[in-house]
């Protein structure tokens, strides 16, 4: 297993619904952090978050942004702060709301 | 940039002149309020209309003395969210009387025009990416009712009360049922009378009552709500001797203070029954004459009436709702759940007496010549009219057979 | 409670309406996002961590139950399962779809229900005590002048863009259960000496990152002045206020640069100017407003007797949970929502209906909501608490915690909200399970324990008798603690007691500051009242003999 790695990805919230969404590897928004893009160095930063841009003006997402993440295990990314990993895995109150089980926890790391 | 004035668009009539460009000879122009105020002296001599921008930072006190020289009052919005402007609007027209052109430039939202025009601006300068369909959409959701009165001089919503007073609940009976079904439905029976009594319907209401066998229940929640709740007994002129005393006696014990009994037109009976055996050859008819005309009568004016049907009074009465609207009046069933068994726990914690037949057979009690004894097991309301197809008098289920 | 007419429904239904356009423009792409954000604020609509979250008013925390059952149906179609209410009484939804908040909004106007002004730098929901019109210590029932100042301040087209949101409470009683010296505008109903009823009007009050304690700006006005009044205020404050600094555009700011006595000069100045409202229709208004606030049955001055020998635990409920009532039969119950497994405040849909019919059975089918996060059901039978209490039990409903430590009041924290720095939940529920290990809640007695995810303090951490802030230190959660906060009448900022501490010690810090009152209190003094009289040394003392374990 490779040590951890922090690179970039980026989030933002869908306009429809405010779900939070990920920037994929296929240009996609996707509400699985798994399918994230990963990206490290200023360049690649600066081309994802017009990727962000491009997202707002098409009327995809809402506020855009990068966030690090450490990736772990086979790739799986967990995002550094503790903010961003609420967003991704769900609120962390025992037991979860009733349907967050089903929605959110099948992301959640192990 | 399109300008909206009087619901239109319309071609700015005025030029608006930048602080350090030369004002034009002739023509009307638009000018900053510093520019104003540094050039006053040389602008009042211009014969030709002047406005002032009112720029951000600066309120109608800058203005308020020139006011009558001015014909235009333009307030820019530094954002969407700067709701200075407002104030100072409704400044100018309300306290200083402005009744020239007030414009709103700058940040202008056209969902947020009718505001704007509220506070007294008449005209409207638009980002042009803004569709104009929007703009006349957004000044169509300028509806007429508003809680305050502001510089529009629009009639308040207290206003509109004032002038349709009794309207003010939803209008249409039916609608005002269903209302109180969901709002009240499913409040406990005593709960239920006293709303009712107490708050609802306050002196807009009455319970009948036959005072027979379970009538105590309801005419003590009646007494805990008001005592002086107005009671209407149907004295059908037939009755047993035995419920007239009852009567008396629950009244007494109650305290009720509005018992108004309720009798039949005499001439009708004497002209439909002159050989005083209508209830037999036609019971309807009797019953019409008797009971359900006189009550008709003493409702009037009462726009709810209480009653003490309950489900379990044969297959004919289960499924009661809370409220039911009879002839534009609404008719409250509290008791609609109860059965005998709530019935006689009532009777026992609150010690209320019995109607004196009840120990003699009869379960349910009308008029002396259609009510018959009934046997163990039989349906409690089997003794009325016994023989006969008749189940109601046709207080509740109306109209009925042959008239 | 306050009936809606076909011209409060018109407004409304207008407005559902206007806001489909928006969201139909917004996601049409005509409008963009910082256009869209005033216009969906205004409608309180939030973008939050998970979701859009939708903010529903409950004017002065008063709901019928077929209005929460409508809030459970919205909670299982739109959302999770469930609903959160506030310390402003209101009620939010955490993961609702921008799509479907028309839809929302127009199933909540068919009960008279909307979410206007629950957000947005405008005048909000009016706040009162969950207690008003059944009240036993009460000058007059407070709702008539929130619902004066409810209709006044809906789509006042002059003050929906103030300077930053404005928060006003009025409160009728002795007590004060509606914290007016922490609201921008603080009301409270009072006799002067000749015995007339008026307000004394305080103001810039607020918590946020500049806590400040309300100042009294006149000490008694007629009640025909109130909104040339109080319209003179906001006029003032929207003209003047800062909008420079959005930290610094509270009235409160306002209020310390000019000076209380120049400010109040200022309104005096300005008030007789303001156009008054026609005073015949005000009159008519407010005599409607009292018929309809009446209570639902006679009020009584007998109670009954009840003889029956009861268990000990319903005691300690009814001591806890059972307020006083006008009416000698009946009596106030609270309902606490701080299941130890729950927030703050948090309700299931399930338990939504449930609790709705058991307003029906038990309270008129009404319902209050507290800023302290709990349901009270305002109308309950002396006779009937027995019964209510054993069906309370059965649904984890009963905890004898109103008022005492466990009664935690709480922000949804990170867990929920975009602007936290922390999370505030699961420190509710450490600390609440450390409490309980201690001692009973009652031997700890009154203890109002406030947590706050971020320094915007919604869970109102100023003002409890001990607050907790959680802030943010490279990316740990840190919880800086607070003593001696209050938020009655004699309204107190609570004191840092020391360094932050991190998330697995603020259980340990807590318990040390009640361990600390128990060893100093004398007699039945309260918790407030031991610091007070003691100060901060010994709970100094006590808290940083833990820090330095």
């Amino acid at each position: 297993m490779s040590s951890p790695m922090l690179s970039q990805i980026l989030t933002a919230s869908r306009l429809t619904d405010g779900r939070v969404v990920y920037f994929t590897e296929t240009g996609q928004w996707s509400e699985q952090i798994l399918e994230a893009l990963f990206v490290a160095g200023p360049e690649a930063e600066t081309t994802l978050l017009a990727q962000g841009r491009q997202g707002v003006a098409f009327r995809q997402v809402v506020d855009p942004y990068l966030i690090e993440v450490v990736r772990a295990g086979k790739d799986d990314p967990l995002p550094v702060r503790l903010r961003e990993r609420i967003r991704a895995f769900g609120p962390t109150v025992y037991p979860p709301p009733r349907a967050l089980i089903a929605k959110d926890a099948r992301h959640v790391p192990v | 940039m399109p300008l909206i004035k009087n619901d239109r668009v319309i071609d700015d009539p005025w030029l608006a002149v930048a602080d350090e460009a030369e004002i034009p000879l002739h023509g009307a122009v638009l000018l900053g309020v510093a520019r104003w105020q540094a050039e006053r002296t040389a602008l009042v001599l211009r014969n030709a209309a002047l406005g002032v921008r009112l720029d951000s930072g600066h309120g109608p006190e800058d203005i308020v003395a020139d006011l009558d020289r001015l014909a235009l009052v333009a307030i820019p919005f530094p954002s969407f969210s700067d709701g200075r402007p407002y104030s100072i609007a409704r400044l100018l027209r309300e306290r200083y009387a402005f009744s020239g052109e007030l414009r709103a430039v700058g940040a202008v939202l056209p969902d947020q025009i009718p505001l704007m025009r509220r506070c007294g601006f008449d005209s409207f300068v638009v980002d042009p990416a803004i569709r104009v369909e929007t703009v006349f959409e957004c000044l169509g959701a300028y509806d007429r009712h508003h809680y305050q009165a502001a510089a529009d001089g629009v009639e308040t919503i207290a206003a509109l009360r004032r002038r349709a007073p009794g309207k003010s609940q939803t209008s249409a009976t039916a609608a005002l049922a269903a209302e109180l079904e969901t709002r009240f439905g499913n409040l406990p029976a005593e709960d239920l009378v006293a709303q009712m009594v107490v708050k609802e319907f306050k002196n807009r209401i009455a319970y009948v009552s036959s005072f027979g066998t379970e009538a105590a229940v309801l005419l003590h929640m009646v007494a805990l709500a008001d005592p002086a709740t107005p009671v209407l007994f149907l004295d059908t002129g037939k009755l047993f001797p035995e419920t007239l005393a009852y009567r008396d006696a629950l009244v007494d014990r109650l305290g009720l203070s509005a018992v108004r009994t309720v009798t039949p037109d005499q001439a009708e009976i004497a002209a439909a029954d002159a050989g005083h055996d209508l209830c037999r050859c036609n019971p309807d008819l009797c019953c019409t004459l008797r009971k359900v005309k006189p009550l008709d009568r003493a409702l009037t004016g009462f726009a709810a009436w209480l009653n003490g049907r309950k489900g379990y009074h044969g297959t004919t009465r289960i499924d009661l709702s809370a409220f039911e609207v009879e002839e534009d009046r609404i008719k409250i069933n509290p008791l609609r759940h109860w059965g005998k068994a709530e019935v006689g726990a009532w009777f026992a914690t609150h010690h209320l007496p019995r109607h004196p037949l009840e120990a003699k057979g009869f379960l349910s009690i009308g008029c002396m010549p259609c009510t018959d004894r009934v046997a163990p097991g039989e349906d409690i309301r089997a003794g009325r009219w016994r023989g006969q197809d008749k189940t109601e008098c046709g207080l509740h289920n109306r109209p009925t057979g042959a008239v | 409670m306050y009936r809606y007419d076909v011209h409060d429904r018109a407004l409304v239904a207008g407005r559902v309406d206007e806001f489909r356009g928006q969201v139909r423009r917004r996601l049409q792409g005509e409008l963009n996002e910082d256009q869209f954000r005033p216009l969906r604020l205004m409608n309180g609509v939030y973008l939050q961590l998970h979701s859009y979250m939708l903010r529903v008013a409950i004017p002065y925390g008063v709901l019928a139950s077929h209005q929460l059952r409508l809030l459970a149906t919205i909670a299982h179609r739109y959302d999770r399962g469930l609903g959160h209410f506030t310390t402003r009484q209101n009620l939010q939804f955490n993961w609702i779809g921008l799509e479907d908040v028309p839809d929302v909004l127009g199933h909540l106007a068919r009960v008279d229900m909307h979410a206007i002004q629950t957000s947005g730098n405008c005048i909000r929901n009016i706040t009162t005590d969950p207690f008003a019109g059944v009240a036993k210590d009460e000058v007059e029932d407070p709702r008539i002048t929130a619902e004066l100042l409810r209709q006044w301040s809906t789509f006042h087209p002059e003050f929906l863009y103030l300077p930053r949101k404005f928060k006003v409470a009025v409160t009728g009683a002795r007590e004060d259960r509606a914290a007016v010296r922490w609201h921008d505008i603080g009301l409270r109903l009072v006799r002067d000496a000749a015995g007339t009823i008026g307000y004394e009007v305080i103001a810039g009050g607020g918590q946020g990152r500049t806590p400040v304690i309300g100042a009294t700006l006149r000490s008694f006005l007629p009640k025909a002045d109130l909104l040339p009044y109080i319209e003179a205020i906001m006029r003032l404050y929207n003209r003047f206020g800062r909008r420079d600094n959005k930290y610094k555009a509270r009235i409160k700011i306002l209020l310390q640069d000019v000076g209380i006595e120049a400010f109040a000069r200022m309104v005096e100045e300005e008030w007789p100017r303001v156009r008054r409202p026609d005073p015949h229709l005000i009159a008519a208004e407010t005599a409607r407003l009292v018929e309809d606030f009446a209570l639902p049955y006679r009020p009584r001055k007998d109670s009954p007797v009840d003889t029956t020998e009861r268990d000990l635990a319903f005691w300690r409920w009814v001591a806890a949970n059972v307020a006083p009532h006008q009416s000698a039969d009946r009596a106030i119950v609270t309902l606490p929502l701080k299941s130890i497994d729950q927030g703050p405040g948090d309700i299931t849909a399930e338990k939504m209906e449930t609790v709705a019919d058991l307003a029906d059975r038990y309270s008129h089918a009404e319902m209050r909501i507290s800023h302290h996060q709990n349901i009270v059901l305002p109308h309950v039978r002396w006779t009937e608490l027995p019964r209510l209490w054993e069906t309370l039990e059965r649904l984890g409903l009963a905890e004898p915690i109103a008022g005492l430590a466990p009664d935690i009041v709480a922000c949804p924290g990170m867990d929920y909200c975009a602007l936290a720095t922390a999370r505030s939940i699961g420190i509710a529920q450490d600390i609440s399970k450390r409490l309980a290990a201690l001692a009973p809640p009652e031997h700890i007695g009154a203890l109002r324990l406030n947590i706050s995810g971020c320094i915007n303090a919604c869970g109102h951490h100023h003002a409890g008798h001990i607050g907790i802030l959680g802030v943010d230190k490279r990316g740990e959660e840190f919880y800086q603690i607070t003593i001696g906060g209050s938020d009655d009448y004699d309204a107190t900022l609570g004191t840092l007691i020391g360094p932050a501490v991190p998330a697995a010690r603020v259980a340990d810090a807590i318990e040390s500051l009640v361990l600390a009152y128990l060893a100093h209190r004398q007699g039945t003094e309260r918790f407030l009242e031991t610091y007070r009289r003691l100060g901060i040394t010994p709970f100094k003392e006590a808290f940083h003999a833990v820090d330095q374990e």
